[in-house]
């Protein structure tokens, strides 16, 4: 099976690891992903402006181009698949407005005619985590461990966007259970931890550091204090929150021993034995290696 | 034929929208009508007068009233007439309110469709014919199923006015969910030692025959005769020998959670539900023993004295016939599993309301101390979220349950009274103290005892650490609150019981959209149901407080012995006939008909015999289901004969 699947901006710079460790994953669970051609901005933050459709042109311009990517590309099912929540979020809501509201996708397409590409609406948008849990199946994630992650209690982080609005959502927004069980198929131990959908403080990172200082510390403490020594997320802003404001926090003097932030992928592609060049651990900003190397999970080049 | 037509201005209900002069006027031109005339009110007594004279005076034979609907005043104008002498069922009632002038805002048109209105009713008064009245005989006799409070105030006051009355329990006790409470608003009575009383009353009431453990299977026949198929469960110990010398308790091997106590504490699978239980018998219930075999392990019937123990008893059927129902099946609350913002019960320390009445309660599972479930701590800080699944259309139950705001401030106050330097919070939308003295046991909490209101909403409620982590917003201004509890009570949301729903399903009764049994009119027959002979008392028709419950289940007793006090009752005239003739023994009305009351009989003719269709004229209710289906025109309806209907379209089409 081949999934047509669209990277948005941040995995091609900051979470290159995000993006190389899915794609040897998705390769060895025979659910490929396969990069769409001529990919644009999925429009970031989705506008809750009812008639702003200019900011809805550019999801909808990804929407057409992945519908003709996934007629061309062979064995694969009629969706896109995305890595980040939050293109994830914002191509699954400006997909289902779009199929309610025929008339505002026939403006839309008006502007893409130079394009020479008009959207249909017949495409589905699925975050990968989707893919993992309806399409591959957690047995099957289970039966391609090597390196079982013994040792690792890992908190799972949702974020907001992985479960709201209705129209986004992958899980149940109370109680979610694809991470964790992804978690249990690699071998690990689940946290039980009420803080998964805490806000990370989300762009306030750009202007009130002390916001996202704030929630992390929350978020953090609350993980420790369940006895997580790893967190997994699924989306890159989440991640620099997380994983760089530890180390801001650490320098205030605020919270001391950092806990590794990573990307659910990542210890996918460790659990299943996979190179680990793939996960581009010097992207991270607090040092995973020393966790894994104690818990025997990776062997340090000396 | 001369036909009188009366039409109600219905003050201004009607004659805003309707020109009712010329309706009259319009009438008098129309044939065989000997009097037209109007009035400010027709059902007030001079109304009356005005048709009684007319007929008097004038000698009508028909009488046709435009007014309101015939559910409001049939009854009233059918005896204003048989008064006169005329048979009740010649009477005609013309809708010109509900379906005219409260739908409609154009006087014109409106005068016009009632002129129309007018003109096919005296269409149809002309063929009307008079109907003999049709009696059927009661069994004094009355059934009351669910034994909570609403229903053994039903049975005493049954049993109170000299009548016999079966009262069927579910469980093993009565008393229901008023036996679980501490106490109870607004004066802190203490619920059992109110409820006790009247429970010791029903089971030695002669007049009450108390069936516990029983349910109802099957419900056939009518009003004045309904015929009653009750099973009973086998309790395996025999009531009469059972001393509660509690000797079979410690000896029984299987530890259960105890429902009783909200499952907060164990029990064995041979128990008491309470001390106070009636019937004052042991149990013992067969999915929690080991087997209810003397070969797997039989502790209990070797250690019981008076030989009380009987592994033999079979479930057993009891056929009755009953001339009423009262149906009091109550509620439950709504599952703490659907609040998954409230931690979907995974929480250890977020509880119902109900949980809390049995941690306060000296028979409690922790004999009156306030411990949480975690750990066990006594509780210093305690949160009450109140409309926990209720008011909220988007996620749960859209409607209010009423009791929650009182339950609550009642469950704060007697916190405080117990714990002098604890905290109670109550997070509410509105407070809602619609009772006698409520609102001043609001202010007491709030102002003598010092509980807590923050007017919010709870959105998250989070397990940090060994306390709760408590999210929530005060609108009153606008500031997001955050505080850490020990304990936190969800005041959830009343849904119709289980019970409800069956019994509901076994009459066939109509269930209103949040599927509570539907009263026959919400504010003047509030305990009448849609089948005549069935009432309803207590929350199966809605969230109730206990004196309103037991106000109800007074009225519900008192309409039951309206029925049962009589030797013969009246039951609908206008039933289906069928022409033996025309009937060609298709059986199609046998399965349109929804009360069972068609059956197919052989009849001889011309020396063979025929199968034809033949109407049970107590058990039809006149529906018309059966005449519409006919394919023959085989059956009419009394009163509403084909040639009388014709008649009235005929009018219609003519304008």
């Amino acid at each position: 099976m081949k999934n047509s699947y669209f990277p948005g901006c941040n995995l091609k710079t900051d979470a290159k690891g995000f993006e190389q460790s899915a794609i040897a994953v998705s390769k060895a669970l025979d659910a490929e992903l396969v990069e769409m051609p001529e990919w644009n901005c999925c429009g970031t933050v989705q506008t809750m402006t009812a008639d702003n459709l200019m900011r809805r042109i550019a999801p909808v311009r990804v929407l057409s181009r992945a519908s003709k990517h996934v007629k061309e590309l062979e064995g694969s099912q009629n969706s896109v698949t995305t890595l980040c929540s939050m293109c994830n979020s914002t191509l699954k809501i400006v997909n289902a407005e779009v199929k309610e509201n025929p008339n505002d996708l026939e403006k839309i397409n008006f502007q893409l005619e130079n394009d020479d590409l008009v959207y249909e609406g017949d495409v589905q948008v699925k975050h990968f985590l989707e893919i993992l849990r309806d399409d591959v199946g957690y047995e099957n994630i289970a039966k391609k461990v090597t390196n079982p992650l013994e040792g690792m209690k890992i908190a799972s982080y949702y974020g907001c966007m992985l479960l709201h609005p209705d129209k986004a959502k992958i899980d149940d927004e109370e109680m979610p259970t694809v991470m964790e069980s992804i978690v249990l198929s690699l071998g690990a131990e689940v946290v039980d931890w009420p803080y998964f959908k805490q806000c990370c403080g989300s762009y306030h990172i750009v202007d009130r550091d002390d916001i996202v200082n704030s929630q992390v510390a929350k978020i953090i403490r609350n993980a420790k204090k369940t006895g997580a020594n790893a967190l997994i997320v699924a989306c890159p802003l989440c991640a620099y929150n997380l994983d760089n404001q530890q180390l801001e926090l650490e320098k205030q003097g605020v919270e001391k021993d950092p806990i590794p932030i990573f990307y659910f992928t990542q210890l996918m592609a460790i659990a299943m034995g996979l190179p680990q060049k793939v996960n581009h651990f010097e992207d991270n900003h607090i040092n995973p290696k020393p966790l894994l190397t104690e818990l025997g999970l990776i062997e340090e080049k000396k | 034929m001369r036909i009188g037509v009366y039409v109600c201005e219905c003050g201004k209900n009607i004659s805003a929208t309707v020109d009712v002069e010329r309706v009259v006027d319009y009438a008098k031109s129309l044939p065989n009508v000997a009097a037209s005339r109007v009035y400010k009110y027709m059902c007030a007594d001079p109304g009356q007068e005005l048709i009684k004279k007319d007929i008097e005076e004038l000698k009508l034979d028909k009488v046709i009233v435009a007014a309101c609907s015939p559910r409001m005043h049939e009854p009233t104008f059918r005896a204003v007439i048989e008064d006169k002498g005329l048979n009740p069922y010649t009477l005609e009632i013309v809708n010109i309110r509900e379906q005219v002038s409260w739908v409609h805002d154009d006087k014109k048109k409106g005068t016009k469709k009632a002129q129309s209105l007018v003109k096919s009713s005296v269409m149809r008064s002309a063929l009307m014919e008079p109907l003999d009245r049709k009696k059927v005989g009661v069994t004094h006799k009355a059934l009351v199923i669910g034994a909570g409070i609403a229903g053994i105030q039903a049975a005493l006051d049954i049993a109170g006015s000299g009548y016999q009355v079966t009262l069927v329990e579910k469980s093993s006790s009565i008393g229901g969910k008023m036996a679980q409470l501490d106490k109870t608003f607004p004066t802190l009575d203490c619920s059992a030692c109110i409820l006790s009383p009247k429970m010791v009353d029903v089971g030695r009431n002669p007049n009450i025959t108390l069936i516990a453990n029983a349910e109802v299977e099957q419900v056939d026949g009518y009003v004045g005769n309904f015929k009653v198929k009750i099973k009973k469960k086998p309790r395996y110990v025999i009531e009469d020998k059972c001393t509660m010398c509690d000797d079979c308790v410690p000896v029984c091997p299987v530890i259960v959670h105890d429902e009783y106590n909200e499952n907060l504490s164990p029990r064995k699978a041979i128990y008491i539900a309470f001390p106070q239980a009636i019937p004052a018998s042991y149990i013992i219930n067969p999915d929690d023993c080991l087997g209810i075999d003397p070969l797997i392990c039989s502790k209990c019937k070797d250690v019981c004295g008076p030989e009380a123990i009987d592994f033999d008893m079979k479930p057993e059927i009891i056929d009755d016939e009953f001339g009423a129902i009262v149906v009091a099946t109550g509620f439950e609350t709504y599952a703490i599993e659907n609040l998954g913002e409230y931690g979907a019960g995974n929480i250890p320390d977020v509880i119902t309301g109900l949980e809390f009445e049995r941690l306060i309660s000296p028979g409690g599972p922790s004999t009156g101390d306030i411990r949480r479930p975690s750990d066990g701590k006594l509780v210093k800080k305690v949160v009450f979220i109140h409309c926990a699944g209720s008011r909220d259309p988007a996620k749960h139950l859209p409607y209010c349950s009423k009791i929650c705001c009182m339950y609550s401030t009642k469950q704060a106050l007697m916190f405080k009274h117990e714990v002098r330097d604890g905290t109670a919070v109550n997070f509410y939308i509105d407070i809602r103290t619609g009772g006698k003295d409520y609102e001043e046991f609001y202010q007491r909490a709030a102002e003598e005892a010092k509980v807590v209101y923050i007017r919010g909403k709870v959105s998250e409620l989070i397990q940090d650490g060994n306390e709760i982590l408590v999210k929530g917003v005060n609108t009153l201004t606008a500031e997001t609150v955050e505080l850490h509890a020990d304990l936190v009570v969800l005041a959830t949301g009343i849904i119709p019981s289980q019970g409800t729903k069956d019994i509901a399903s076994v009459l066939r009764l109509s269930l209103g959209i949040n599927g509570f049994i539907k009263e026959a009119h919400p504010k003047l027959k509030p305990v009448e149901t849609s089948i005549t002979g069935v009432f309803v008392a207590g929350c199966a028709t809605g969230p109730k407080d206990i004196p309103e419950t037991v106000s109800q289940a007074g009225r519900a007793a008192v309409r039951a012995c309206n029925i049962i006090a009589q030797d013969e009752i009246e039951v609908e005239a206008t039933i289906a006939h069928v022409d033996e003739i025309l009937c060609r023994g298709c059986g199609i009305c046998v399965e349109t008909c929804p009360y069972s009351a068609i059956t197919m009989i052989d009849t001889k003719r011309f020396g063979n015999t025929y199968k034809v269709a033949s109407v049970n004229e107590a058990l039809c209710k006149g529906c018309g289901s059966c005449a519409a289906a006919c394919l023959n025109g085989a059956i009419n309806q009394f009163g509403f004969e084909d040639k009388q209907i014709l008649a009235m379209i005929q009018a219609l089409g003519e304008e």
